[in-house]
């Protein structure tokens, strides 16, 4: 499992490095990139009880 | 000067015949063309048949050239045997490097179990035909009829015991399966009270899920049985044989429940027939490399 893309509304959670941290507030903007994102790169999303959420890829 | 004789007699090469008659018979009846598509059809059927037959011919010739005192018989058998191994080698190679793209992976153990069974089955052929010409030598009758009707019983004796013998057991053997509640909790996807995955944080995905997704809950029939049904290549084999025989739409998941030992098998099927889903799990083998046999033994 590999983790692609970390997305939060909370700019202190964003930390460089990999994967790849964005801040995205606004959740209409983050659901389109989300659903591009995940039929794109065949991800899954996972939303954690914070609200944020985190594309993961499985491995073979 | 003495002429030393080459042309077989007619009743050597028709014991030899009847032998690799039904050596080939022995692996005709041990395809098996079904939703699990291994072998494929035709050209696999195709190639099966034709290791078959080879394996049968060298079976059916080791007693006639033991007889005349050629030896070299043996090391033929012993021939066989190796190749038999590369050829499960071979559907070893060849189902690893088409398993990432399908629609949920065999997994090693299954690739494994498979590959194993396409070698025993090519054993069964070679001693069909051997042990049908040894029969076919003890009776030493020079009757076509009779050495027919003895090879016929004789094989199909034979094709039976082997296959019997080793034949596996199904999913369906060792748990009851029915399908459980889906319940998707915000980006978590719950079965039966089961938490299976978080991986649902796209609405799409959580509609899409709770539309069409199936979730087979299995319960092992017994304590002992929750070894092999919670091991992960048992699961990835029942994942795969749903998956292969009605397709997913991306979304797969398994999951064991630790304190009763249910399993959860969730996806979302291209086909949405429940009746044939739960026929194909409830068929799926055994794997041998998981099979658990009670304690102690």
């Amino acid at each position: 499992m590999e983790i692609i893309l970390y997305i939060t509304d909370c700019p202190n959670r964003v930390i460089t490095g990999h994967p790849l941290a964005l801040n995205m507030p606004n959740d209409a903007e983050r659901q389109t990139l989300l659903e591009m994102l995940a039929e794109t790169l065949e991800a899954s999303v996972i939303q954690i009880k914070n609200g944020d959420h985190i594309i993961v890829r499985r491995n073979g | 000067m003495e002429v030393i004789s080459t042309v077989i007699p007619t009743i050597t090469l028709i014991r030899t015949l009847l032998g690799i008659l039904m050596g080939t018979v022995a692996r005709f009846v041990t395809i098996r063309i079904d939703s699990r598509q291994v072998p494929s059809y035709p050209i696999g059927y195709f190639i099966n048949l034709v290791t078959g037959f080879f394996a049968a011919s060298l079976g059916s010739v080791a007693i006639p050239a033991l007889l005349s005192n050629d030896f070299a018989a043996v090391t033929f058998l012993m021939l066989a045997v190796q190749h038999f191994r590369d050829i499960r080698k071979q559907i070893q190679e060849s189902l690893e490097n088409i398993d990432p793209v399908g629609f949920a992976p065999r997994g090693s153990a299954y690739i494994d179990g498979i590959s194993k069974t396409f070698e025993a089955r090519n054993y069964i052929c070679l001693l069909t035909s051997l042990g049908t010409v040894l029969v076919l030598y003890l009776i030493m009758s020079e009757s076509i009829w009779i050495n027919a009707a003895a090879a016929l019983i004789a094989g199909s004796a034979l094709i039976w015991c082997m296959i019997h013998f080793t034949k596996g057991k199904c999913i369906g053997d060792i748990c009851t399966l029915h399908y459980g509640n889906i319940d998707v909790r915000d980006s978590e996807l719950y079965v039966d009270g089961i938490w299976v995955t978080c991986m649902l944080g796209l609405k799409k995905r959580q509609q899409l899920f709770m539309e069409q997704g199936v979730a087979l809950v299995a319960t092992p029939k017994s304590e002992n049985q929750r070894l092999t049904l919670e091991n992960d290549g048992q699961r990835a084999a029942i994942l795969h044989d749903a998956a292969r025989s009605f397709g997913t739409k991306e979304l797969w998941f398994t999951k064991r429940s630790f304190p009763d030992g249910r399993i959860v098998i969730a996806f979302v099927p291209i086909i949405n027939d429940k009746e044939k889903i739960i026929t194909a799990v409830r068929n799926t083998p055994i794997l041998e490399s998981v099979r658990k046999r009670s304690p102690g033994r």
